[in-house]
């Protein structure tokens, strides 16, 4: 079967330019570095990472909001990476994108009927059809009919969520890209709105792909999770088995942090030094090595390359994978 | 807090009640002035106010009440046109500026900056001198220049929403980029322009008088409230009457547009945060 979503090698690198009249490129940003996954049809696929490692960038890069410098993008078998005009915003009914911050995602000047009735309006479905949806979707995102005629501001942020989340379901497609969907909201509602999406999912059979820092969210929603550090997925897997036996050290040093519920329990937090170097000038070899606490020099020289490390196909792009075993923490090769 | 908040709801209350009084006093004058406004009546001239005529003569004669009522006419038909040309070429130039960027944004832009860098009254005479004197050449003058400083906040309005998430979302259902611009981002800048416009009044009308004062704006014998200050100039320290009518007159309405752009700027942005 051939996946919903499928994504080689993609790259997005911004360039950065120097003078005003004449602009001249002296560098790029390289934001996505040649990212590869798999996404079938009614799974989710949870990526994280810190801030500025290039998850929104990949995930809009997908949508085709933003221009892939290298690769290809597969969406139904079909590739996607240079479609244009007409073919493009008919490919836009089967995408949606969810965003982070619900403040910014609403226009303020628009009443939420008028939001959510927009997609339709653009692929011509008429107002008796759009009315009906509407109201189906306010019922489905647990919004009453009467929130129809009132303003964003009217709203609290988990209901402008909901909003966001009706206006993506409004043309039935059949990817959503979640960019952070709860990182701006309380945590209570961070609860409910995963599983509203949780609910959605199973009702029309959605794709997710889900753009999360938080891996307690993630983990709760994903069934496949991929962890990105400046521009590159370093490792892939199932999320259980990413979360019970995390192979890259940047990965263990993630789960790690992950606050825990009992006060009681003693966790060995593993404190990573330094900032994420820029990604205009990633490090050479491993990205990840002037941060890691195993790097040896081979770490500064070789690239590592994405391999199976289980049977169950969980990857890792790591030079020490196979030392880390199952279990161990670090074990730092001799 | 309160205090603050009551004293915000005064600005826009005093300024709409300034503004109102004269735009009734300009329809009242189209059915209705006391006297004839161009009637010259020597006898009668540079007489301080009575009852008969209650803010007085002028040297004409001229009953001056009728004269201001008359004149309010012109200054609002200027204004008018200004903030209607002002606010459509310049929300068109700074919507396109701000919304596309890159180097048509740069031309554009510096384009702006060459006409905002001339002193704009100097400019108007000098399109005044060109296309010839006239109400209507003076308010196309005077709307041209007020193209550059609304262009400019349509601009940064459009540069500011353009990145916001809304219009992403809606680039994502493939709304057409003219409806975002037109439906999506222009109602976000309304209140700005809004403001901006109401401001660009008071200076249509400040500009119009000087260039009425000068000579190059509206010709008599239709009256003008520059041209009543200049005709009362010579007469300052006798009849002190005859400038102050026009020039109190002008003051308000300048203070009125000034209150009520004031005003809408503190309601609208406490609404939108």
């Amino acid at each position: 079967m051939t996946p919903l979503l499928e994504v080689k090698g993609l790259k997005k690198h911004f360039p950065i330019t120097k003078g005003a009249v004449i602009p001249r490129k002296v560098g790029a940003v390289k934001a996505v570095d040649g990212v590869s996954f798999q996404l079938e049809q009614g799974k989710t696929l949870g990526l994280v990472g810190e801030s500025g490692c290039g998850k929104s960038t990949t995930g809009r890069t997908i949508l085709k909001l933003i221009e892939p410098t290298e690769g290809q993008i597969l969406f139904k078998g079909q590739d996607i990476t240079s479609l244009k005009g007409n073919k493009l915003r008919r490919l836009r009914k089967d995408m949606q994108l969810i965003f982070q911050d619900p403040f910014a995602s609403l226009n303020p000047r628009m009443t939420v009927e008028q939001i959510i009735a927009e997609p339709m309006k653009v692929f011509g479905i008429n107002k008796a059809a759009r009315r009906k949806k509407i109201d189906q979707l306010l019922d489905v995102v647990g919004l009453s009919g009467y929130h129809k005629n009132r303003y964003p501001h009217e709203f609290s942020g988990g209901q402008r969520q909901r909003v966001g989340i009706a206006r993506a379901l409004a043309l039935d497609p059949d990817l959503i890209i979640c960019d952070e969907p709860v990182s701006a909201l309380d945590v209570s509602i961070q609860a409910q709105v995963i599983n509203l999406m949780e609910d959605l999912q199973k009702e029309f059979g959605l794709t997710y792909l889900f753009i999360a820092h938080d891996l307690g969210v993630v983990h709760h929603i994903s069934d496949q999770i991929a962890v990105m550090y400046l521009g590159e997925i370093v490792e892939y897997g199932h999320y259980h088995e990413l979360y019970e036996h995390p192979k890259h050290p940047y990965t263990q040093a993630l789960l790690s942090a992950i606050p825990e519920a009992n006060p009681h329990l003693q966790k060995e937090r593993i404190v990573l030094k330094g900032d994420v170097p820029s990604p205009a000038h990633p490090p050479a070899g491993c990205k990840f090595h002037t941060r890691c606490p195993l790097a040896q020099e081979r770490c500064r020289l070789e690239k590592p390359i994405m391999k199976t490390v289980s049977p169950t196909g969980q990857q890792a792009a790591c030079h020490f994978v196979k030392e880390v075993g199952h279990g161990d923490r670090f074990v730092v090769p001799k | 807090m309160n205090q603050t908040r009551k004293k915000k709801n005064m600005n826009l209350l005093i300024g709409t009640i300034i503004l109102l009084f004269f735009l009734c006093l300009m329809v009242i004058s189209f059915f209705y002035t006391p006297y004839d406004v161009s009637k010259i009546q020597v006898s009668d001239k540079l007489q301080s106010p009575s009852l008969a005529h209650w803010l007085g003569t002028d040297k004409f004669g001229r009953d001056t009440l009728s004269r201001i009522m008359k004149s309010t006419q012109t200054a609002f038909f200027v204004g008018a046109v200004v903030v209607v040309i002002g606010l459509v070429i310049g929300t068109l130039i700074g919507g396109i500026a701000g919304y596309i960027g890159g180097w048509i944004d740069d031309i554009i832009m510096r384009f702006i900056d060459a006409m905002m860098a001339f002193p704009g009254i100097i400019l108007a005479i000098m399109i005044v001198a060109v296309f010839g004197t006239g109400i209507i050449n003076t308010s196309l003058a005077l709307g041209i220049l007020t193209v550059p400083s609304i262009a400019r906040i349509a601009r940064s309005g459009f540069i500011q929403n353009k990145a916001l998430d809304y219009v992403v979302a809606a680039k994502a259902v493939g709304v057409h980029p003219m409806k975002i611009v037109f439906q999506e981002i222009l109602p976000n800048v309304y209140s700005q322009l809004l403001v901006a416009g109401s401001i660009a009044f008071a200076g249509a009308l400040l500009a119009e008088s000087a260039l009425s004062y000068l000579g190059l704006g509206v010709q008599p014998p239709d009256p003008s409230l520059g041209q009543m200050l200049n005709e009362a100039q010579e007469y300052l320290t006798d009849d002190p009457w005859y400038a102050l009518a026009p020039g109190v007159t002008l003051s308000l309405l300048i203070l009125g547009f000034y209150m009520l752009s004031n005003g809408l700027r503190e309601v609208l942005d406490h609404r939108l945060s």
